[in-house]
């Protein structure tokens, strides 16, 4: 039987993005969360998985799917795009 | 790529993409939008930064998938919730934006190429009169799962 999953409140990993903390969208930011939350508990990605995410961008999903998967789980995440873009955007 | 994942005895692949469809009414801009976008990026290079730009159904991507030996295993379309404002941006970036009008016109391609693609900026614009902007919410999320099949599956 696998581990039950546990997902911490969208309210709380909203504090682990990238995006400023005063931030106007962040309405948005915790419902884009909890919308990824939902597609954790719909494809059922138990805790203790090893996840490869492709094309993470700011790593949105990937603190979603860190929090999912846990201390015995792993995830990678591989991305195309330079490693400064978007760097504006971070204080 | 399925292929190296298939090689690096990955056993599953799930994916989530927007599916380019509507449920909800207030979500056809961003469908509009997204289309718009995807059709003005298709006669540029890949110098763009453009955030769609080669938009794919979920059909496409399950036949290419399938022409690799992957399986698909299970799916769902799923409404986002509204507070999320990805298509908002989407309608915003083409309708109160400078670039997109002006990407029009820098592309080497007959008018009636660009009259099209202004004509779907028009249209966009044309789905939000009655309601604003602020009602834009994010269409339809194909969410899948896939496995491999066949000889050699994993």
């Amino acid at each position: 039987m696998s581990a039950q999953l546990s997902l911490r409140p969208a309210e709380e990993l909203v504090a682990c993005l990238l995006e400023l903390p005063d931030s106007p969208d962040r309405k948005h930011d915790v419902a884009a969360l909890k919308h990824r939350q939902r597609l954790i508990r719909l494809w059922n990605i138990p805790p203790g998985a090893k996840v490869l995410e492709i094309g993470p961008g700011q790593g949105d999903f990937t603190v979603v799917l860190a929090d999912a998967v846990g201390p015995t789980g792993r995830v990678v995440g591989v991305d195309p795009a330079p490693l400064d873009q978007g760097k504006s955007y971070i204080p | 790529m399925l292929a190296r994942a298939r090689g690096a005895g990955i056993p599953r692949v799930l994916v989530a993409e927007y599916a380019l469809s509507a449920s909800h009414p207030d979500a056809v801009p961003h469908v509009l939008a997204a289309l718009a976008v995807n059709a003005l990026e298709s006669f540029r290079g890949e110098e763009s930064l453009r955030n769609i730009r080669c938009a794919v159904t979920p059909a496409q991507i399950s036949a290419a998938a399938a022409g690799e030996g992957c399986t698909l295993a299970g799916e769902d379309y799923i409404v986002p919730e509204g507070a999320q404002r990805d298509g908002w941006r989407e309608a915003i970036m083409v309708l109160k934006g400078t670039s997109f009008a002006r990407h029009v016109g820098e592309i080497e391609e007959d008018d009636k190429v660009k009259h099209m693609l202004l004509g779907m900026r028009d249209a966009l614009a044309a789905s939000v009169k009655a309601d604003g902007l602020d009602r834009i919410r994010n269409m339809d999320v194909w969410v899948a799962r896939f496995e491999w099949s066949g000889v050699g599956a994993v």
